[in-house]
């Protein structure tokens, strides 16, 4: 059921490049390193809180089948899976530059890139929103009243 | 591999919690510092933890060791974060046994590990020499005149540097620094001729040393490995050392965490528990988040090396990026919740913040391994 709530997220797209690479790619590379050094911070910045996600949906679901999880960590994934997901769409929009506001036509694929940055707003609303699941997380398992 | 402990690293944990809420809580440390113990941890504890063979668990078999992993190994540290043990387990046990693991000849091996294992041998690892970790920025000279090498040049920031029995020395034995190639190893005694220590006293109450070598001469047989291609023993050395102190922080956000949670349920203020605040409810869910995460990169990093996964380093710098960035957060919210009494000395919970930040500093900070992270992904 999680792995494909993360799937969801858009957090890890089969085949697909990495942030890191697609950034790359798009603004070139400088002495070994991606050129726009502030940006390069936050792209890493995205991928190492990524990756520490994705092991953590592992660990709850491997925790879970060895019977050791208690499985109330649904909120906790949801909550952040979301955050992360609206994070990786500004980082997108930002490593795109004015390309990534092209709304029509169809070397924009039809405005692929505004239109999704747009859409995952909604990641953090639908479902119960950020707020909702900070509030399960604080109640539910951390007991404060 | 499943992202899980099996029964035998829990009750190794579990043990390790038991023994050090005991014996090593956070006043023993408190006590270490108001007393100014010269060596800066306890003696008997440190037999009692050699006696329960901890500082044998990393070492193999051949040498008079366990060889129990690093997953293992890793609950005992997570453990020593929630207590802020001060011992030798780090820098001598961890760091030093595992470099001369990785670079040492068979003789060196047999005669250092061994001791090690025994408790009988301490060491104290000098890599870098200004203030930001940067293995390869390594100028110290030591240059060969026939059946020694002459050391001369300063390091910093050496833990266990003023009271360890050997010094674990990198130093330039060609090339220039900033290059990897020229770096070499070698074994030195602390109290050699033209060693001269200065013990720091830093924020942490903990050991750790500035050294200045003058002339200092090294028997050729004290050269760990060969000449001038130290650095990827030295390397994969500082990989397992980030990666327990990946674990030590994640052992502090975690008891700072459950110390401030406890608060919250405790303190009133206008009439009310201050944790029925929904601004506090939603920090302190937030935090707990970032704490699960740090659990996942912590046991991801200590599997990869026990798995001598290639993705080792990429994990390490992973875990190690993520424990400095959320323990940060965990001690800054931990202070700010716990309001005026956190800032108190009374107060053990600011003892926290002050080994936090030296714990990340030490091999290299967020900036440090995001940079190599994003290097090692290519970009």
């Amino acid at each position: 059921m999680k792995r494909e709530m993360i799937g969801g997220f858009g957090l890890t797209t089969a085949g697909s490049d990495t942030l890191g690479k697609i950034a790359a790619n798009a603004v070139g590379m400088e002495h070994g390193r991606m050129a726009d050094t502030i940006l390069r911070a936050e792209v890493l910045k995205w991928e190492i809180d990524a990756a520490a996600f994705a092991l953590t949906a592992e660990r709850v679901t491997d925790e879970v089948k060895s019977g050791q999880g208690v499985g109330a960590t649904s909120a906790m994934l949801k909550y952040y899976g979301t955050e992360l997901n609206k994070r990786r769409f500004e980082t997108m929009m930002k490593i795109h530059g004015s390309d990534a506001m092209i709304w029509e036509g169809a070397a924009s694929k039809g405005g692929w890139m505004p239109r999704t940055w747009l859409r995952t707003k909604g990641n953090s609303i639908e479902g119960g929103t950020s707020e909702v699941q900070l509030n399960i997380i604080a109640k539910n398992i951390l007991g404060l009243g | 591999m499943a992202m899980v402990i099996n029964e035998e690293h829990k009750m190794l944990k579990e043990s390790a919690q038991g023994f050090l809420a005991e014996f090593a809580p956070v006043s023993a440390l408190r006590k270490l510092r108001d007393e100014g113990s010269d060596i800066g941890y306890s003696v008997d504890l440190w037999r009692q933890m050699v006696d329960m063979g901890w500082a044998a668990i990393l070492i193999p078999e051949a040498y008079g060791g366990l060889e129990f992993g690093h997953v293992g190994m890793g609950q005992i540290v997570e453990q020593t974060g929630r207590t802020l043990t001060a011992s030798p387990l780090f820098a001598s046990a961890i760091v030093g046994a595992s470099l001369i693991n990785l670079a040492g000849t068979e003789a060196q091996k047999t005669t250092l590990l061994g001791a090690i294992a025994a408790g009988e041998l301490t060491t104290a690892l000098a890599v870098d020499e200004k203030t930001h970790h940067a293995p390869r920025q390594i100028s110290m000279a030591a240059v060969k005149r026939g059946d020694h090498y002459v050391l001369n040049g300063e390091k910093r920031f050496v833990v266990d540097g003023h009271s360890a029995d050997k010094l674990l020395v990198a130093a330039r034995t060609s090339g220039v620094a900033g290059e990897s190639s020229g770096i070499s190893l070698f074994v030195v005694d602390r109290t050699a001729s033209g060693v001269a220590v200065e013990r720091t006293a830093m924020v942490d109450s903990r050991n750790a040393a500035n050294l200045r070598f003058t002339d200092v001469q090294v028997p050729v047989a004290d050269l760990l490995g060969e000449e001038g291609k130290g650095f990827a023993a030295l390397s994969a050395a500082l990989d397992i050392g980030n990666a327990y102190l990946a674990a030590e922080l994640l052992g502090i956000a975690q008891e700072s965490f459950d110390r401030t949670l406890q608060y919250l349920k405790e303190r009133k203020q206008f009439g009310v528990l201050i944790g029925s605040f929904q601004a506090l409810q939603h920090r302190a869910a937030h935090w707990w988040s970032e704490v699960e995460l740090c659990k996942s990169v912590v046991l991801k990093a200590l599997q990869a090396l026990d798995s001598g996964d290639a993705k080792s380093p990429v994990m390490v710098s992973i875990a190690k990026a993520k424990l400095c960035e959320v323990t940060e957060l965990a001690t800054n919210e931990a202070i700010q919740m716990h309001g005026g009494i956190g800032m108190t000395d009374e107060y053990e919970i600011g003892f926290f913040i002050k080994r936090a930040r030296p714990a990340a500093t030490l091999y290299g900070g967020y900036a440090y391994h995001g940079d190599r992270f994003a290097q090692l992904c290519g970009y």
